[in-house]
């Protein structure tokens, strides 16, 4: 007749010594060495802590129509124009006012700029021969997402040639530099405030070289990157000098500083996948040296309870 | 020769100048005409040989060579009926002979000939002579190397005596040239070739011109066709190492190689002089032992004769870096066949009919082949969008319309062709000269769309030989200030601004005063210039083409093309072409453009032909407005029931020009979403701001009220003028009141803000400065903002509507720096200071949804305030767009969301639910944790 298993349970056995005894001292340094080394082994192999981590956004970005506009002429005196009238009054014999035309389009309908479209015709005078642009455009940068971001930002384009122009083209993408993680709440506006005071009396103010000095010191900052410049020659004599630039607000990777229960969250992934190992591993070990009393114990079984319990009857 | 009989019995003109109209415009190369059957009294002016004899040209017309024979190519840059040409070579001392020679081409060429000398030298097999080079051996092979096409014109063939030394001259000889017949099918060139007689016997240079002139039995008018050319032959006999005559017999005969794996092929390729031990060479057999010990050591592998490197393979190896198991796996010793496959001798292709059957053979050997499909412009395909513009001659022949234009870079290339539907507008730079000043330049008229009959003619449809009506109008400008590239001229204004415009007038509402809009005329920026007269010559039919030195007549400045069509038809072609007088060496600006034009099809009356009109109208968008569109503004004044769209009662912004007055500024008319700013500068002296404040805020407030004088704009793409409901009301701010919003705000009930009132408090306006002399308190800018929201789509497509509109002006008070330099303008007879006036224009879009409404749980929450924004985050309501911390509510879910796009719902959706379910299933059936 075959036999067959119709039912199992497992065991119970019970341990049992004082608490100073060679037992104790060996449960003691188990403990240890199951509980420290997975710390130090998932320390040790790096990126323990997420210092950083990254998120995807589109920030808000806004032209704020405000711009300085130098156009160089061959004959060495420039044609500027700015937004700020104080410069303006300062620079009135350089004066050329432009015509500015800003549109900024949301083309997938998210409720956010992608792209502006800025074009401005200088009225030249006949003998005038553009060959060199500097201009530098003001925007506001908002971060929505984790940090509450708010800064003035600016994109600087500038484009000379040996060849007079009769229009510069400019395509390309206003892009956030961080020098720094932001922070992963809270409101950040270190860097909301104005780079030119547009009361200023001082054409040192206005100067490209003081405002770079100041926006570069900052940890955050935008810059127009790839900008990919096309300059045509050939203007009639009656002709503005024709600015066009296509800039496009991208999609910004942003680092930033995770939270603390972030940071214990990825810390516990981590800890316990490898703690696990140890739990099994050292588990086997304590089976098999009280099993073989190893160490001397106080046995005390299911069976050899009923057993002594059967003595004791006996 | 119908023609050639109506020519000449219309207008009783000789013969001559009938063949010479006939020549020009066949010439011409791509041109239109008048209206067939309508072409009566057409007479095409032109001075037509200097063009022809400028074009048969030799390229090059100077060469060196080091050969016995040379091939150069004469073209025509026109086309002719039939050309012959006879060449003949001459050999000339000097080599200002010869270019003295291709100035004045000699075709008198019996007298010519004596300076070719022309005595052939003795014939023997065996070498007779030695040169004065001293290392070459000498050539035997010159004498009876006379080629088969020089033996018929061999005048002195006379053997000299055996004894005296051979004459080392030869005669030059061409071939005969007979320019191709049908111009367009065979080109507008020809070879020539010049070669000389016989072999070269010794070292010498030869200066050989070629000239060709056209046959005596060619066209009477082509008769004096000639060009020449010279060549600079650097000749050397033939040098052959050890050769006999047996086996070197001529030297452009074939090398044939023995097969390479019998016959060493290159026995020593280091040995590359002659008769001289070759340093480094060891194989060279001309080096004795004592200079092989010289050597510092043999070039090393096959270049030096040696052995080739061993092979990587191979044990014996010692490359660089060889890999681990490189001693395991190399091979030891290669017992390979030593001969290999060899490629075959290939003969020579010497002429068009071998290639052609080479190719033949290969033809099909390639797996891979050109199956890509080409583009091909038909020539004769109807016309859609984009197709180019054909032109056809009365001969059948093809050709397209093109018009100069701006390519990347700037420069200009005249050969774009014009396509069906495009417009394109462009200008090219182009410097004057005497050279260009001609009938087939860019500055002729003769190549632009005119009307000569002969000429090109612009194809109807594309596919037939019907012709579209040309209208070729011409323009004489005096005035070319606006094509020149650069002149010297411009002074900046320091006049000061004149302010009794407008004065007495109150221009708030400019539409109800004639006087104020009625400044605006002629004010109105228009991207195309006024055409200048219309030349007294144009009589409809003429053209004149561009003549001069020193200044160019009748110089091509502006071409302007409008299209008339329907369909895939050209009905219609008008040609605006403005000619001027231009000095020589002028660099002008020529302006170029194409337009396009439906031909008004008033058999189908719109919806919205409001004006019941039968021309063509613009719409700013179908339903509502498109991007970049005109907006449309007006008056709607006194008791008139509708909106007066007249230009110069719109709005606009100040468009200055180089000197940025605004009393010199045009009117730069509004475009929907694109927002404006502009300024214009005031000159005012110390006198203006000291004594007229009010005179000088008149003035500037009507300024600013004329730009936009309009008080109505329209709500739609295009609006009845009669119709109110399509119009909004523009706001103006008061100038002479301020109207403040008081908003007045009720205490927080249960920690919201409840009842908000305004109050509208109305003060007239004042300032500090009103008192205080030298002080104006002026408007300084005006500011129109238009609020537009979209109210619905048509076919997913936008549909924008302006909502509203109001002006705003900016103050401030206005007085002279009188700081450092500027101190002098603070006198009363100063000079003036500039002022700015600035007008702005805002697009405000409305959102569509009413603003989500305030959760109420956190009114302490200041939304203004960017201190905080705790509450916001976790309180705010669910419907924003931005998911704070990537934590809000509606991503909880977010692999199934919509709001996941890294796969598609239909997969994530259905996997999610079946997890679920196996979750369950296991759940309840395992029961882990409770039993």
């Amino acid at each position: 007749m075959a036999i067959y298993e119709i039912f199992s349970h497992p065991e119970l056995r019970r341990y049992k010594t004082s608490i100073i005894s060679k037992a104790t001292l060996l449960m003691f340094l188990i403990l240890i060495i199951t509980f420290i080394p997975p710390l130090i082994i998932v320390y040790r192999s790096y990126g323990f802590w997420l210092r950083e981590a990254t998120y995807r956004e589109q920030p808000n970005v806004a032209f704020k129509k405000e711009f300085i506009l130098q156009v160089d002429l061959q004959s060495g005196s420039p044609a500027v124009y700015s937004t700020f009238q104080q410069y303006n009054q300062l620079m009135q014999s350089y004066l050329r006012i432009p015509l500015v035309k800003a549109r900024e389009d949301d083309t997938n309908g998210d409720g956010k700029y992608d792209v502006l479209n800025l074009d401005l015709e200088v009225p030249m005078n006949v003998d005038d021969e553009v060959v060199g642009v500097k201009l530098l455009l003001f925007f506001y940068y908002k971060l929505r997402k984790f940090s509450q971001f708010h800064m003035e930002s600016l994109a600087y384009i500038e484009y000379v040639s040996p060849i007079p122009g009769a229009s510069l083209h400019i395509f390309g993408d206003l892009r956030l530099r961080q020098k720094q993680l932001l922070g992963h709440k809270g409101t950040d506006i270190r860097f909301n405030s104005s780079l030119v005071n547009p009361a200023s009396p001082y054409t040192d103010s206005y100067s490209l070289a003081t405002i770079f000095k100041n926006y570069t010191s900052r940890n955050v900052t935008t810059v127009l990157q790839d900008a990919n410049k096309i300059w045509t020659s050939g203007r009639g004599s009656t002709n503005p000098f024709k600015i066009s630039a296509v800039i496009n607000y991208p999609e910004e990777v942003i680092s930033y500083t995770p939270g603390f229960w972030n940071l214990i969250k990825w810390g516990w992934v981590q800890y316990v996948s490898v703690l696990l190992i140890f739990l099994y591993i050292f588990n086997k070990v304590k089976v098999f040296i009280f099993q073989h009393q190893l160490v001397p114990t106080i046995v005390e079984s299911s069976l050899t309870m009923q057993n002594g319990r059967k003595d004791k009857v006996m | 020769m119908q023609l050639k009989e109506m020519l000449s019995q219309n207008n009783k003109m000789p013969l001559d100048l009938v063949y010479t109209l006939l020549y020009l415009c066949i010439y011409i190369l791509q041109i239109a005409s008048a209206q067939q059957g309508t072409s009566q009294n057409i007479s095409c002016r032109s001075n037509l040989s200097p063009a022809i004899v400028q074009a048969v040209t030799f390229k090059p017309a100077r060469a060196t060579t080091y050969r016995t024979s040379f091939t150069s190519i004469i073209s025509l840059s026109v086309p002719v009926a039939r050309l012959d040409f006879s060449c003949h070579a001459t050999i000339v001392a000097t080599l200002e002979e010869a270019e003295s020679a291709l100035q004045n081409p000699n075709c008198n060429f019996t007298s010519s000939t004596t300076t070719s000398t022309t005595t052939t030298t003795t014939t023997t097999t065996t070498p007779t002579t030695t040169t004065a080079t001293p290392t070459t051996a000498s050539n035997d092979t010159f004498g009876n190397l006379t080629t088969a096409a020089s033996t018929a014109t061999t005048t002195t063939g006379t053997t000299t005596s055996p004894t005296a030394p051979p004459d080392p001259t030869s005669r030059w000889l061409t071939n005969n040239v007979t320019i191709p017949i049908s111009p367009f099918s065979t080109g507008l060139y020809t070879n020539v070739t010049t070669y000389r007689e016989k072999a070269p016997i010794d070292i010498r240079m030869e200066i050989v011109v070629t000239t060709c002139c056209a046959s005596a039995n060619s066209d009477p008018l082509l008769r004096n066709l000639k060009a020449a050319s010279y060549i600079v032959a650097h000749l050397a006999p033939y040098v052959c190492s050890g050769c006999t005559s047996e086996n070197v017999t001529d030297p452009t005969e074939e090398r044939i190689f023995q097969n390479p794996g019998y016959v060493e092929v290159a026995p020593c390729p280091c040995d590359l002089t002659q008769y001289s031990c070759d340093i480094n060479c060891c194989c060279d057999t001309e080096c004795s032992t004592v200079q092989k010990a010289r050597f510092s050591s043999c070039l090393a592998g096959l270049p030096g004769g040696m052995a080739p490197d061993v092979e990587d393979y191979k044990c014996s190896t010692s490359a660089f870096n060889p890999t681990d198991w490189h001693l395991v796996t190399c091979v030891y010793w290669e017992n390979n066949g030593y001969l290999g496959m060899y490629y075959q001798n290939r003969k020579k292709l010497r002429s068009s009919e071998e290639i052609s059957a080479e190719v033949k053979q290969l033809k099909g050997k390639f797996s891979l082949r050109e199956n890509e499909k080409r583009y091909q412009d038909t020539l004769r395909s109807n016309y859609t969008y984009g197709t180019i513009i054909k032109t056809f001659r009365q001969d059948n022949t093809a050709g397209t319309l093109s018009l100069p234009q701006t390519v990347p870079g700037g420069a200009c290339n005249p050969l774009i062709p014009v396509q069906f539907l495009v417009d394109t507008i462009s200008t090219c730079a182009t410097t004057v000269t005497d050279s260009i000043c001609n009938d087939l330049s860019v500055l002729s008229s003769k190549v632009y769309a005119n009307g000569c009959s002969e000429s090109m003619k612009i194809s109807s449809t594309g596919t037939t030989n019907t012709q579209a009506i040309t209208e070729a109008r011409y323009y004489c400008a005096t005035d070319i200030k606006d094509y020149l590239a650069n002149v010297q001229t411009g002074t900046s204004s320091s006049k000061e601004t004149d302010i009794t415009h407008l004065a007495g007038l109150n221009c708030t509402d400019a539409c109800s005063e004639q006087a104020c809009w009625e400044y605006n005329v002629n004010k109105t920026y228009q991207s195309t210039a006024q055409l200048p007269a219309r030349c007294s010559w144009d009589d409809g039919a003429s053209v004149l083409g561009p003549n001069g030195n020193g200044v160019c007549n009748n110089a091509v400045l502006e071409v302007r093309y409008n299209f008339e069509w329907s369909g895939t038809t050209i009905s219609k072609v008008t040609a605006d072409i403005v000619l001027a007088n231009v000095t020589a060496g002028t660099q002008v600006v020529q302006k170029f453009s194409s337009t396009w034009q439906a031909k008004t099809n008033s058999g189908v009356l719109k919806s919205d032909n409001y004006l019941n009109t039968t021309s063509a109208y613009q719409r700013s968008g179908t339903a509502g407005y498109n991007f970049g569109k005109p907006i449309s503004s007006g008056c709607l004044s006194g008791n008139s029931t509708s909106v007066d769209t007249v230009v110069h009662k719109q709005m606009s912004v100040f468009l200055p020009g180089a000197d940025g007055l605004c009393e010199n500024a045009q009117r730069k008319p509004l475009t929907f979403g694109d927002e404006l700013m502009s300024a214009c500068a005031l000159k005012l002296s110390f006198s203006t701001l000291n004594n007229v404040c009010d005179n000088l805020r008149t003035y500037i407030s009507n300024q600013l009220n004329v730009l936009m004088a309009a008080n109505r704009i329209g709500r739609y793409g295009y609006n009845d003028p009669s119709n109110s409901s399509m119009w909004i009301p523009v706001i103006r701010q008061s100038l002479e009141n301020t109207t403040d919003q008081l908003m007045t705000t009720a205490a927080p009930v249960n920690g919201t803000f409840s009842n908000t009132t305004t109050a509208n408090v109305t003060e007239p306006l004042r300032s500090w400065a009103n008192n205080i002399t030298g002080v104006c308190f002026v408007p300084t800018g005006i500011h129109l903002h238009i609020m537009y929201a979209q109210t619905g789509a048509v076919n997913d497509f936008p549909r924008y509507e302006v909502t509203g509109a109001y002006i705003s002006y900016s103050q401030s008070n206005w007085t002279l720096n009188c700081a450092g330099s500027n101190s002098a303008a603070c006198t009363v007879n100063s000079s003036v200071q500039s002022f700015y006036l600035t007008s702005t224009v805002r697009y405000i879009r409305i959102p569509a949804d009413p603003k989500p409404s305030q959760n109420k749980f956190y009114a302490s929450c200041d939304p203004d305030n960017f201190g905080s924004d705790t509450c916001e985050r976790f309180f705010t309501t669910f419907n924003q767009g931005e998911c704070y911390y990537d934590t809000c509510w509606q991503e909880l879910a977010y692999p199934v969301t919509s709001l996941y796009q890294g796969e598609s719902r239909m997969y994530t959706l259905p996997f999610f639910l079946v997890f679920v379910l196996g979750v369950i299933g296991y759940v309840s059936v395992a029961r882990p944790g409770w039993s």
